[in-house]
C-alpha cells in the first residue's frame, strides 16, 4: 500500500509532536469495569482496558472471548450494564459525533453498497464523517492510492476478488484519516500477497500516526505487528503486554527439533526427566522436544544424546511463538 | 446529508430487483386488464335485434315496410337484423323457437303494425337481452305509430305544416322523451375503477423499497447498517436523507406505471393527469412510511419482510376491489357498512383519490383524499421512528 497519512488535515506529523499529544490527552481508548449481559451470560466481565496513542494494540481471544462485543460497546452501537467508556480523554456516548469523526472501523464483515462502484463507496463512507466535497475529493484519491484500488474505481464491488474486495473495506474505514481505527479480522480469507498489502498500510497508518485496535485469529500477524497485546477469555482479560512479555508470562519456552537415526526407550525418559522439560516426542528421524523456559535447555538435551552415543543429524530450535501462549493461556479445548 | 441522498438514489435506482413489484408489475397487470376490458367491451357491443316480418301483400304495401328496411339497413347504427317469413304461422313458429325476439305483421292494408312477442322474463330483478330486444321492438312500433298518428293529425288540423320541413322536424323531434347527458365531467367507465385499484397496489408494493432502504440503514438489521451508524452523522439525518431518495424512486415508479396505463393502455384519467401525478406522489409517500414500518421491525430478515408485504398489499387490494366484480361489490359493501374500516386502507384510499378526480368536478374530496393520506404516512412514519428510535442496541 501506498503512503499515507494520518489526520484529516493531512500531513504527517513529528514524532516529537505526537508525544507531546500522547501526553497530553492520556490514553486514546480507557475502557473501566465494562460488564455486559445477554440474558444469563456474561459477555463482558468487568473488563479493563487502556490503549495509548500511537500503539497498535492487539485483541486475541477464542471465538466467544468477547472481542466483538466489547468494540462494539466502545463504539456505541450495543448498550452495556456497567462500566466508563472514554476515548481521547473524552466520556463516548452515541451521540458523540466529534469524537466518531475521530474514528475509522473497518469490520470483519465486508459491509458496503453492491449497487456502489468503488469511487461511490469510499466516497460514501468518507462522507459520514468529511462534509467538504473537495477534501473529500481528495481524502477518497488517496484512500484509493493507499489500497491500491486505483485501477478499479468504476468497479462494482461484486466484479471484484476476495482480495480487493478486502481492500475496498479498508478504504471504506480509513478514507477520513481517522486517528483511532478498529482492523476487526481484515484478512480473513485473503491472499498472502494482500495480507501482507494490508499489514504494510496499517503499518504506515500507524507510523503517521493513527493508534491501531487489531483484531485476528492470526497469531502470526498479531506477533508481526502489535505493540502491545491483550489476550481475552471468558468476557476477561487474560493478559496484556508486548510479545515479549506475554511469552514470558507463561511457562512455555522453545521446542527443539533434532534428526536422530534410533532412540532408545531408556534415552527417551532419561530425555523426559530434564529440568524444564515438558514434552518428548520421537516420529523416526525426528525428536522433538517441548521445553519450559530454561536457560540451558539446548546443550541439556544435547548432553543426554551424546551420553548415550546417538548421532545427530540437523538440530534447530523454535522459540515459543504467540500461538503457543494463546493456547497455554486459554486452552487446547475447543469453543464455539 | 446531500451525498447519502445521492448515493442512496443511486443504490436504488440500480437494484433492478426492486423494479419488479414497483414498476414492472403494475405495467404487466395493467397490459392484462387491458385485453381483459376489451373482450368485456366486445361482449357489450350492440347487436342488431334478431327480426321476423310477415312479409305478405299488407306488408308491402304498409309505410312501415319502408322503416324497418331502414332500420335493417347494414352500418354501425343497424338496429333490426331482419327475417321474412311468407306466413304468419311459420313467423311464429320462429318465434316460439327463439329464432327471433319478436315478428312484425300488418294484419291487413293500411292497418296499424302488430308485434308478436314471446313472454318475457318474469325474474324481475334483472334484464335479460330477450326483455331488451322486446323493448326495442316495441318501441320501434309504438314510434312508428305515435308519428303515424302525429301526420295523420296534423294533416288534418294543418295542411300546410306539411309543406314546412322545420315544423315537422320539430313536431317529430318532441317526440324523443329522453336526452342522454353526463351527470359528471368524464364519461364514466366501470373499467377505471380496476386500473385505480392496480394503483393502489403498486404503491403498496413499492414500499419495498423503503424496506430494503430502511434496512440497511439499521445497526440491528444489517452489517452495512452497522458499519454506516458508526458515523459521524446523526441518525435523523441518514434517515431523511434516505426515505427522501426512497420516496422519489417509489413516485418516480409509480409516475411510470401511470404514463404507460395513461398513454399505452389508454385510461380516462379525466383530463387531470397533472393532478393524478400530484397524487401519487402522496400514494408513493405512504408507500415509503408504510416501508419504514415494516423495515424498522427487529429480529425479522429483508427477505421474511418481504414476504409479510406482499400478504399485506394483496390482502388490502382485495377489499380495494382488484381482484374482479365481486371483490369489487365487497369493496363497495365494506365501504359502505364499515366506512372506517375501508378508509384505513391505504390500497382503498389510493384508489378512491383516483376516483375522486375522475367523478368530482371540483378538487375538494381529491384533497380530502391526499389529506387521509397524508395523515396515514405520518402514522405509519411514527410506526417506524417507534421501532428506531434506540442509539443503542443489547444484542446485534
Amino acid at each position: 500500500m501506498d503512503e499515507y497519512s494520518a489526520g484529516p488535515t493531512g500531513p504527517a506529523r513529528a514524532a516529537g509532536e505526537a508525544q507531546a499529544a500522547r501526553a497530553a490527552v492520556g490514553p486514546v481508548v480507557a475502557v473501566d469495569n465494562l460488564v455486559k449481559r445477554y440474558g444469563d451470560l456474561v459477555a463482558l466481565d468487568h473488563f479493563n482496558l487502556t490503549i495509548e496513542p500511537g500503539e497498535i494494540f492487539g485483541l486475541l481471544g477464542p471465538n466467544g472471548s468477547g472481542k466483538t462485543t466489547a468494540i462494539n460497546c466502545i463504539l456505541q452501537l450495543l448498550t452495556y450494564d456497567k462500566g466508563t467508556i472514554r476515548l481521547f480523554g473524552e466520556p463516548m456516548a452515541p451521540t458523540r459525533y466529534d469524537l466518531k469523526r475521530r474514528i475509522g472501523v473497518v469490520p470483519q464483515n465486508v459491509a458496503l453498497f453492491e449497487e456502489l462502484t468503488v469511487r461511490e463507496n469510499i466516497d460514501f463512507f468518507c462522507a459520514l464523517y468529511v462534509s467538504d466535497r473537495r477534501e473529500r475529493a481528495r481524502l477518497v484519491d488517496e484512500a484509493i492510492a493507499f489500497v491500491g484500488l486505483q485501477d478499479y474505481v468504476k468497479f462494482r464491488p461484486r466484479k471484484l476478488s476476495g482480495g480487493l474486495l478486502r481492500r475496498l473495506n479498508i478504504a471504506c474505514g480509513i478514507a477520513h484519516k481517522p486517528q483511532l481505527a478498529f482492523f476487526d479480522e481484515p484478512t480473513v480469507a485473503v491472499d498472502p500477497q494482500s495480507r501482507n498489502a494490508i499489514l504494510e498500510g496499517i503499518r504506515a497508518m500507524n507510523e503517521r500516526g493513527c493508534t491501531v485496535v487489531y483484531t485476528s485469529h492470526y497469531m502470526e500477524e498479531v506477533e508481526e505487528i502489535c505493540s502491545r497485546i491483550m489476550i481475552m477469555d471468558k468476557g476477561r482479560s487474560v493478559a496484556v503486554g508486548t510479545n515479549a512479555e506475554l511469552k514470558a508470562m507463561v511457562g512455555v519456552g522453545e521446542r527443539i527439533f533434532i534428526e536422530v537415526a534410533a532412540l532408545d526407550e531408556g534415552t527417551r525418559a532419561r530425555l523426559a526427566t530434564l529440568p524444564h522439560v515438558r514434552h518428548v516426542a520421537y516420529n523416526e528421524p525426528e525428536l522433538t522436544v517441548h521445553c519450559e523456559q530454561g536457560a540451558h535447555n539446548v546443550s541439556d538435551v544435547m548432553g543426554v544424546l551424546a551420553a548415550a552415543g546417538i548421532t545427530c543429524g540437523r538440530m534447530y530450535a523454535e522459540p515459543p511463538t504467540l500461538n503457543d501462549v494463546f493456547l497455554e493461556i486459554t486452552g487446547k479445548e475447543l469453543r464455539d | 446529508m446531500g451525498v447519502i441522498f445521492r448515493d442512496t438514489l443511486r443504490a436504488l435506482v440500480r437494484t433492478r430487483a426492486l423494479y419488479i413489484w414497483s414498476l414492472i408489475f403494475p405495467i404487466v397487470l395493467s397490459t392484462m386488464f387491458m385485453f381483459m376490458f376489451a373482450n368485456l367491451d366486445g361482449e357489450r357491443a350492440f347487436d342488431p335485434v334478431p327480426t321476423g316480418i310477415v312479409a305478405d301483400e299488407a306488408w308491402d304495401a304498409s309505410p312501415f315496410a319502408a322503416v324497418v328496411d331502414d332500420l335493417a339497413a347494414p352500418g354501425d347504427d343497424q338496429l333490426l337484423a331482419v327475417r321474412s317469413f311468407p306466413s304468419a304461422e311459420e313467423a311464429r313458429s320462429a318465434l316460439t323457437a327463439g329464432e327471433v325476439a319478436g315478428v312484425f305483421a300488418v294484419p291487413e292494408a293500411g292497418a296499424a303494425p302488430e308485434l308478436w312477442v314471446a313472454p318475457g322474463s318474469e325474474t324481475g330483478a334483472t334484464l335479460g337481452a330477450d326483455d331488451v330486444n322486446r323493448t326495442i321492438l316495441e318501441t320501434v312500433a309504438d314510434t312508428y305509430v305515435r308519428d303515424a298518428d302525429l301526420l295523420a293529425a296534423v294533416a288534418a288540423e294543418d295542411p300546410a305544416a306539411l309543406a314546412d320541413p322545420g315544423r315537422l322536424e320539430a313536431a317529430f323531434s318532441a317526440g324523443n322523451g329522453t336526452e342522454e347527458t353526463s351527470l359528471t365531467h368524464a364519461s364514466p367507465k366501470e373499467s377505471v375503477r380496476y386500473y385505480y385499484a392496480l394503483f393502489g397496489m403498486a404503491a403498496l408494493f413499492g414500499a419495498q423499497i423503503a424496506v430494503f432502504a430502511v434496512c440497511q440503514t439499521q445497526p440491528n438489521l444489517s452489517p452495512l447498517g452497522a458499519r454506516r451508524a458508526l458515523g459521524a452523522v446523526g441518525r435523523t439525518r441518514t434517515l431523511l436523507a434516505t426515505l427522501a431518495a426512497c420516496w422519489l424512486v417509489s413516485w418516480a415508479c409509480l409516475v411510470a406505471a401511470f404514463l404507460y396505463v395513461r398513454f399505452v393502455v389508454g385510461v380516462d384519467f379525466a383530463g387531470r393527469e397533472l393532478w393524478c401525478v400530484a397524487g401519487l406522489a402522496a400514494a408513493a409517500l405512504v408507500a415509503c412510511a408504510l416501508g419504514t414500518a415494516l423495515g424498522a421491525l427487529p429480529k425479522i430478515d429483508f427477505g421474511s419482510k418481504t414476504g409479510i408485504l406482499t400478504g399485506v398489499a394483496c390482502l388490502l387490494s382485495l377489499f380495494a376491489g382488484l381482484y374482479g366484480e365481486p371483490c369489487m361489490e365487497l369493496a363497495d359493501t365494506v365501504a359502505r357498512q364499515f366506512p372506517v374500516l375501508s378508509g384505513l386502507n391505504p390500497a382503498k384510499a389510493i384508489a378512491d383519490m383516483f376516483y375522486s378526480l375522475y367523478y368530482y368536478d371540483g378538487l375538494d374530496v381529491f384533497a380530502a383524499k391526499v389529506a387521509v393520506l397524508g395523515l396515514m404516512a405520518a402514522v405509519l412514519f411514527a410506526v417506524g421512528a417507534l421501532f428506531m428510535r434506540r442509539q443503542r442496541y443489547a444484542s446485534l
